[in-house]
């Protein structure tokens, strides 16, 4: 083969050239070269970026908690939406109710009667319509020895305050006469688990509720005692002529939704607080009692009450201590004028007077707490009916009780009754425990 | 027929001075700045709670001793704040507590709860 010298110079030249490219692309151009100590400066600067970015990307984690945090605002402003949307539609709006009352569960063992259970039931419903509108009911569910459930309008009744110093309602209202009907019946509130000769619900000498308008009100007297009133017009309560039971011929029957006659009552109390822990009250009630066929029969009822209440470290607890004594006196009147009733005719001397004087003693400050809870009471009570009427006696009872409260008004209530009547009528020892609950 | 017109004389002189008596109130109440309006009940903390409201100490007094005086006193907790305002609205009607008072212890048991 012929080898042609061009040709031959120009692989030369084109091996050189590539030989050469080789050979330049291997050596190392001055200004491209890193040497070793660059190299680990280059290395050292890196690292040190490095972490100056670290600590950078640090600095900005507050940056992704602030955008958390907003984000969790923003959910909370959207749950509180909802929230406020579900307050508002259960709103009551301006008017405001609230449902309380109480309840009690009783054992009786009284000494010529059979010993029994029984329980009540009082709801109380109030109705705010506005700062100075308030409905007031009582609804009393009872169960009878002999019946099915008994239910009572206690009370019913608006009232309005018309200033700081007068308050006018109208409707069935506990009738304020004395405090024990008023302030001290519901069963959590007594001390003893039956009611005061004077204040019974049978045979008592002053009404429970009654039904007419009443005016009353708190006054400061001075800067540091107080007084209070309250003044009622209502329906009169009636004559009982013994058509029933004989014994019951002069009482008053007070359960009188419906007036008898036109004449109404007047009554009222005035209390006086010369210090907070001290109560004195004076009451009255004027009314004309006569039902058909009977000619006028005035009726004047009064009472006193005192009450001292105090808490005191030197007693270790609280004392309470009260006092009421009733008086009633009724027109002479001629009861069974035919004699159909059995008894009459009969003409007596209509005046009676009976009350209670009542202290309870509870070591609320001592340091067991058992003892603290309970409460030791003790009662004198009388009733002193007309020495003529049918079948009448007097009576007194000296009553002992023990006490302990559950809660401020949960209590359960024991105690032993010595009962003392004269002409005759048997005695009627007993031995009570209640329990009741205020809600 | 004659005793009754006597009795009943008896008590003109008890009615007229209770009537006087209530004619009086109801002119004084009404002169002054009223208590009664409880927009004046604010939360506490309020400042106008701040502003008008009866001293702590004055508020718990008030609530031992007018509570106390017939039944034993009772957890605020026990009641929600509008229940308060019911129920003492009704202890100002029946226990005849002053305006103050009613005023004072129902802050005292808003504030409790």
């Amino acid at each position: 083969m012929l080898i042609r010298p061009k040709t031959t110079l120009v692989v030369i030249a084109t091996l050189w050239m590539l030989g050469g490219g080789i050979a330049l692309g291997e050596q190392p151009d001055s200004d491209n070269v890193v040497s070793r100590e660059e190299y680990d400066n280059l290395k050292k600067e890196f690292e040190a970026f490095r972490e100056q970015m670290l600590k950078t990307n640090q600095n900005r984690a507050p940056a992704k908690m602030d955008q958390e945090t907003q984000e969790y605002l923003q959910y909370l402003e959207t749950e509180l939406g909802v929230v406020k949307d579900l307050a508002l539609a259960s709103q009551q709006g301006s008017t405001k109710f609230l449902v309380t009352g109480y309840a009690t569960a009783g054992f009786t063992d009284r000494r010529g009667e059979n010993s029994t259970f029984d329980a009540g039931f009082n709801p109380i419903f109030l109705w705010e319509l506005n700062d100075r509108l308030l409905f007031e009911g009582e609804i009393e569910l009872e169960l009878p020895g002999d019946a099915e459930t008994e239910t009572n309008l206690e009370y019913a009744n608006a009232s309005y305050l018309v200033n700081d110093y007068v308050t006018v309602g109208a409707g069935k209202f506990l009738t304020p006469f004395g405090i024990f009907n008023e302030r001290l019946h519901p069963a959590w509130i007594n001390k003893l688990p039956d009611r005061p000769l004077p204040y019974g619900s049978e045979g008592g000498l002053a009404p429970v509720s009654s039904t007419g308008a009443f005016v009353r009100g708190g006054i400061p007297v001075g800067k540091t005692m107080k007084g209070n009133y309250a003044f009622f017009l209502s329906n009169g309560p009636e004559l009982n002529i013994g058509d029933v039971a004989a014994s019951e011929a002069g009482s008053l029957k007070f359960h009188n939704n419906a007036d008898s006659n036109n004449n109404k009552a007047f009554g009222g109390r005035v209390g006086f607080l010369p210090i907070p822990e001290l109560e004195a009250g004076y009451s009255f009630m004027y009314f004309q009692a006569q039902p058909d066929g009977f000619t006028n029969v005035d009726v004047v009822l009064h009472a006193i009450d005192v009450s001292y209440i105090r808490d005191s470290d030197a007693l270790g607890g609280v004392i309470d201590a009260r006092f009421e004594w009733v008086w009633s006196d009724v027109d002479d009147a001629t009861y069974d004028a035919d004699g159909s009733l059995g008894f009459g005719p009969t003409r007596f001397n209509n005046s009676r007077d009976g009350g209670y004087a009542q202290v309870a003693y509870r070591p609320s400050k001592n340091g067991n707490k058992v003892i603290k809870k309970l409460e030791g009471v003790v009662r004198y009570d009388w009733l002193n009916n007309p020495n003529g009427a049918p079948e009448s006696f007097d009576e007194e009872r000296y009553t002992c009780g023990l006490n302990y409260w559950l809660t401020p008004s949960t209590v359960v209530k024991a105690a032993y009754q010595m009962d003392n009547k004269d002409n005759g009528a048997n005695d009627a020892d007993a031995f009570l425990v209640q329990a009741a609950i205020g809600f | 027929m004659l005793r009754s017109r006597v009795e009943s004389k008896n008590l003109i002189p008890a009615v007229a001075t209770a009537t006087v008596m209530l004619i009086g109130l109801t002119i004084l109440g009404c002169q002054r700045p009223e208590t009664t309006d409880r927009k004046a009940v604010e939360p506490e903390g309020h400042p106008q709670a701040q502003a008008e409201a009866v001293p702590i100490k004055g508020r718990a007094q008030m609530w031992s001793e007018n509570c106390m005086r017939c039944h034993n006193i009772r957890d605020p907790k026990s009641l929600s704040d509008t229940e308060w305002q019911v129920a003492l609205h009704q202890m100002r009607v029946r226990g005849n507590l002053l305006a103050e008072e009613h005023k004072g212890i129902l802050e005292l048991m808003q504030a409790g709860n």
